[in-house]
């Protein structure tokens, strides 16, 4: 898989690197690695000679803040090619670069807050929402070779097994599959699998049908806090990407859990 | 480490008993069971019954490793007015020491002699605490030691700590007696950090990212979150159900200054599970 | 012993530990040689018998065991004290199996590893007039 890794000099970033190193072991990726460097408007420097020479200035400032992330987090990883340094609007340019790239999975860090509002802005925004391939949202380091499957009622399970399948097939990991079904109570409870109807069942149908190995079927009951923090040892969850505030989004927004989506 | 574990008679220090021994024993500490009574010419006979008890399990948990050699009750000697003590050394010390008089002044008196670093003691479910009859000597004991003190009101093992490390200051110590409370409890480890309005400071993001490499590289399972110092106070009270929640309270640390007056108290008396506060 | 001193090599990753230890036992008249790295350390013990090693567990490359395991099968008289973040009752007794003269978890005060060391010391001294 072509994967693209954005990076910045920051704690998010400096998870997110040693993430897609654990990755690159456990799955066939080819990383490229970008940044985006972007100009204060009050900044924005004239025309010809003189912005070239302001560009190239700011390029060198994020080349070598991206060698100084690569060089502390001393990862193992291959990377296909230098790291790509562009000055310019992140959104547009991240977009720009994941469609003529031909990429098919975008990485970054985001660090895990408690803040829902936080994860519905990212979610909402133009990269997320417009990307040509998944994204994976790294929140955490979670070395686990599981992934858990999301799902919840009216997802579109079709689409996160394919890509799914599509990226991972060829990879040590495995999938668990999770229906969350909302409910307040004071503890997180496991439902029998037939209330996860019939959406968990085409799912694991899928699943067994592009051969990808479950290991186990669960269906949740509780808070979106408490089902968050259940997933917390996968290695990511994949889910659909959100398109409006619900308590299936609030899940994946409380998981400390990196979440890709599809 | 030194480890005093602070009982009574009473059933929330039966069943902390279990915890602390498998603490000691897999820390090969040093442990002192500190019995208070509140009379000081001679000692209770249900004292001495919920001691010997307290000793068995010590030694249950000890798999016959040579770590303590027993004790018996009727070597208790009288070392000052109203304190009595029993110790033996195998490959660690072994004591068993019981004081009478008020609770609080007897346990931290205690504490500074041995000069410990953990206090442990359990206590009623209800928010009063109440501990050989006082009602929020927990609190007190967590907010007056000058060492860490861990508050256990739900025996449960926790498969969570929540630590709300302050992480400009945090103390190597403090460090440590995470990684010994993740590896005794098989637990995950949730690093809280904090977040101002105008985000993360760049050398508080430097120092967590320190923090995360430090326990990942010990391989244990660490994840990040960062919450709004305003939020705060409701996300440890929030935290309380999830796990053990570990504060690092030391006299550098922020989190004693952001947090209301008072708010230790709180965190006891709210707790479902169990709290531990690094000094 | 050179003239009539202990010497002591201390092996931690964690170069707090050393930088708390090495000056403290310094002023208490022991010949001290710290490392952050147990390969590095290994080479030195090769060279040189100590008479007490502290040494973490858990180190990346060579483990504190396998390390505490070359010194004594050179050295078998050497004092071995380990020191270990991540205690269980199993790393405990391996390492007692091995021969240590003890064990103690992280955290630990100065005075508690001074007073392990003087153990030790005493101990070393004894065999030595025997």
């Amino acid at each position: 898989m072509k994967a693209l890794l954005y990076l910045n000099e920051d704690l998010a970033s400096s998870i997110a690197i040693r993430y897609a190193d654990y990755l690159c072991s456990a799955a066939d990726v080819q990383l490229h690695i970008i940044h985006i460097e972007e100009p204060d408007t009050r900044q924005q420097a004239g025309t010809g000679w003189v912005r070239r020479t302001w560009e190239s200035g700011m390029q060198e400032t994020g080349a070598q803040a991206v060698k100084r992330i690569i060089r502390t987090e001393n990862v193992k990883c291959h990377f296909a090619g230098p790291p790509k340094i562009i000055v310019g609007d992140k959104e547009f340019e991240t977009l720009r670069e994941l469609r003529m790239g031909g990429f098919d999975l975008y990485m970054e860090g985001h660090i895990d807050t408690s803040s829902t509002d936080d994860f519905y802005s990212i979610v909402s925004s133009k990269l997320y929402s417009q990307a040509p391939c998944p994204t994976l949202m790294i929140k955490n380091l979670t070395v686990s070779q599981t992934a858990a499957i999301f799902l919840a009622n009216a997802v579109d399970y079709q689409r996160l097994v394919t890509r799914f399948h599509d990226l991972f097939h060829n990879s040590k990991f495995d999938a668990d599959i999770i229906y969350f079904k909302s409910s307040e109570q004071s503890e997180l409870t496991f439902m029998d699998i037939s209330e996860g109807g019939s959406i968990l069942k085409e799912t694991e149908k899928l699943l067994k049908h592009t051969g990808i190995p479950v290991n186990k079927t669960s269906v949740l009951c509780g808070t979106p806090e408490q089902a968050g923090d259940f997933l917390r040892n996968y290695a990511f969850v994949a889910a659909n990407l959100p398109v409006r505030k619900s308590l299936r989004a609030e899940v994946l927004a409380h998981t400390p859990a990196s979440v890709l989506f599809c | 480490m030194r480890i005093i574990a602070a009982v009574d008679t009473k059933s929330y220090s039966d069943e902390i008993m279990d915890y602390v021994a498998r603490l000691a024993a897999n820390t090969w500490s040093d442990l002192t069971l500190l019995a208070i009574q509140s009379g000081n010419t001679k000692i209770e006979e249900n004292l001495i019954q919920a001691i010997v008890r307290y000793r068995n399990t010590v030694f249950e948990h000890e798999e016959d490793a040579g770590l303590y050699a027993p004790v018996s009750m009727t070597e208790l000697k009288e070392t000052a007015k109203g304190r009595w003590e029993v110790s033996s050394r195998a490959r660690k010390e072994f004591s068993v020491v019981i004081r009478g008089g008020d609770a609080r002044r007897e346990i931290l008196a205690e504490v500074a002699e041995r000069n410990a670093d953990l206090v442990i003691l359990g206590c009623t479910k209800g928010i009063d605490c109440i501990w050989e009859g006082e009602a929020y000597l927990p609190q007190k004991i967590a907010r007056d030691a000058p060492c860490s003190v861990l508050v256990i009101k739900s025996a449960r093992k926790p498969d969570q700590i929540v630590a709300f490390l302050d992480q400009t200051n945090v103390s190597q110590e403090s460090l440590e007696m995470i990684n010994q409370m993740v590896t005794v409890n098989n637990a995950g480890l949730k690093i809280v950090g904090l977040k101002t309005p105008k985000g993360v400071k760049g050398d508080v993001e430097k120092k967590m990212v320190e923090i995360l490499k430090y326990y990942n590289e010990r391989e244990i399972g660490a994840w990040i979150k960062l919450v709004d110092t305003e939020n705060l106070e409701e996300y440890v009270a929030q935290s309380t159900r999830e796990g053990m929640v570990a504060l690092w309270m030391g006299k550098e640390s922020i989190l004693s200054k952001i947090f209301a007056r008072g708010l230790i108290e709180k965190l006891i008396s709210n707790t479902q599970s169990s709290v531990l506060l690094l000094r | 012993m050179e003239n009539n001193k202990i010497s002591i090599l201390i092996l931690d990753d964690e170069p707090i530990v050393s930088k708390r230890l090495k000056p403290s036992l310094e002023k208490k008249g022991y010949l001290v040689e710290t490392f952050t790295e147990s390969e590095a350390a290994l080479k030195r013990v090769k060279e040189k018998k100590f008479d007490i090693v502290i040494t973490d567990l858990k180190m990346e490359g060579l483990s504190g065991m396998e390390f505490l395991t070359e010194v004594k099968k050179l050295y078998p008289d050497t004092e071995v004290i380990v020191i270990t973040g991540f205690a269980t009752m199993d790393t405990a007794k391996e390492s007692f199996q091995k021969g240590i003269f003890d064990f103690l978890a992280k955290p630990f005060k100065l005075g508690e590893i001074t007073s392990v060391i003087q153990r030790a010391e005493e101990k070393i001294r004894s065999n030595s007039q025997s």
